[in-house]
């Protein structure tokens, strides 16, 4: 597999833009789509399960209220990266100095690479359940994927692990945009059919 | 005529995952946004379209965690009390744009900033041109000098038998007979040398 390519960060800014405006719904969507990174992030830095949601919480707090504060000339992550993490230190550095809540709630951060990728090593929020849920998912994934059509499955693979945009996906394929952004659609939909009720099992019920 | 729910679903299904991709123009945008917000299938899109990128990318996804809906419901309550954004209106800043400063709507700061410039550049070139080597030194108030003038030493009219009385006492008695008794004064003399 070749070298993964973010995903594209104009969906945030547009996002960023409709919550400025007014529309929270907006923000959610952003939550929703790094709620687990940044919690994962901090789990790396804190023991406690509870502290862990706690810190996420507060740090989309203090997103939103800094919002405004985002210049877009970073990706909204990397951003919010940022605040994730200060949040952690501090909120380690008062549970240092409260006599309650001691070593048992501290580890050691040194993780603090944005660039993190998932990997195997367990964290707070993991359990061996959770895990395997996990791992039955992307395996769940990746046999979607294989049992794709071959346009399908090259549309989003295009799009997903090479990070080329629709106009470039359009000119490799030879095809309207129109039909890349179709294609694309309809693979995702075939992949989320398959994991869809996993995923529900695993969240209990969604929305 | 109203739409077909089934097509419904799959023209928002499809605008969710350009939104995804960030490939929507702003007119799509509004109608992916109305979707998001209206019809929980939608929600469930955006959400998993996420988690199989995430896998594809990464060939693994983070844990999942018991309580995504839960989260996000929190936050939605916290966040209902928190109200920190300021009134902006549609001058949303877009990526790479440059932002303006605080105080470029404040006119008077302008004109303090000009007038004190102006000021400065003033004193400044009113001191280069005093203290211009070539022009000619400031006046000092100065003193016209005193002529000299040669002053005898002052010659003492008296009579001279006076000074043979006073020669004569200071023989006997060594101090002064003009000085006066003082009882403050003990050993101070008027010594001249004899002539």
């Amino acid at each position: 597999m070749s070298e993964p390519a973010p995903p594209a960060a104009d969906s945030d800014a547009q996002l960023v833009a409709r919550t400025l405006a007014g529309d929270d719904r907006a923000f959610e969507l952003l939550v929703l789509k790094y709620q687990r990174r940044i919690q994962r992030l901090i789990a790396r830095m804190v023991r406690d399960v509870d502290l862990v949601e706690d810190i996420a919480q507060e740090s989309f707090i203090r997103a939103y209220r800094a919002l405004h504060q985002f210049r877009g000339d970073a990706q909204f992550y990397t951003w919010l990266y940022r605040i994730a993490v200060n949040t952690a230190k501090k909120t380690l550095l008062d549970l240092k100095h409260d006599p309650l809540l001691t070593e048992a709630a501290l580890r050691p951060a040194g993780d603090d690479d944005e660039t993190f990728q998932p990997g195997n090593e367990p964290i707070a929020e993991e359990t061996p359940e959770s895990l395997l849920a996990a791992r039955e998912i992307a395996a769940a994934v990746q046999a979607a994927l294989e049992a794709l059509p071959e346009d399908l499955r090259q549309a989003v693979t295009l799009r997903e692990i090479e990070g080329l945009s629709y106009e470039d996906i359009a000119t490799v394929m030879a095809c309207p945009i129109g039909t890349v952004r179709s294609r694309i659609f309809r693979a995702r939909e075939a992949i989320s059919a398959r994991v869809r009720p996993m995923l529900d099992r695993q969240t209990g019920k969604r929305w | 005529m109203k739409e077909d729910p089934k097509l419904q679903a799959l023209h928002a299904g499809e605008l969710v995952s350009a939104l995804v991709d960030g490939e929507l123009l702003a007119a799509q945008l509004a109608q992916a946004m109305d979707a998001l917000r209206e019809d929980p299938q939608a929600r469930a899109c955006w959400r998993d379209y996420h988690l199989v990128g995430e896998v594809l990318r990464h060939g693994s996804v983070a844990a999942l965690g018991a309580g995504d809906e839960a989260f996000v419901a929190r936050l939605r309550t916290r966040l209902g009390t928190a109200r920190p954004l300021p009134a902006v209106p549609q001058t949303t800043r877009l990526p790479g744009a440059t932002r303006s400063s605080a105080n470029d709507g404040v006119w008077r700061w302008k004109l303090v900033a000009g007038l004190c410039s102006l000021t400065a550049v003033a004193v400044l070139g009113w001191q280069l041109v005093v203290l211009r080597p070539d022009s000619p030194a400031p006046q000092l108030a100065t003193v016209a000098p005193v002529p000299a003038v040669a002053v005898d030493p002052p010659v003492m009219i008296r009579d001279p038998r006076l000074d043979q009385l006073i020669a004569a006492h200071q023989q006997q008695g060594g101090t002064s007979a003009l000085q006066m008794p003082a009882g403050f004064l003990r050993n101070a003399t008027f010594e001249r040398p004899a002539r």
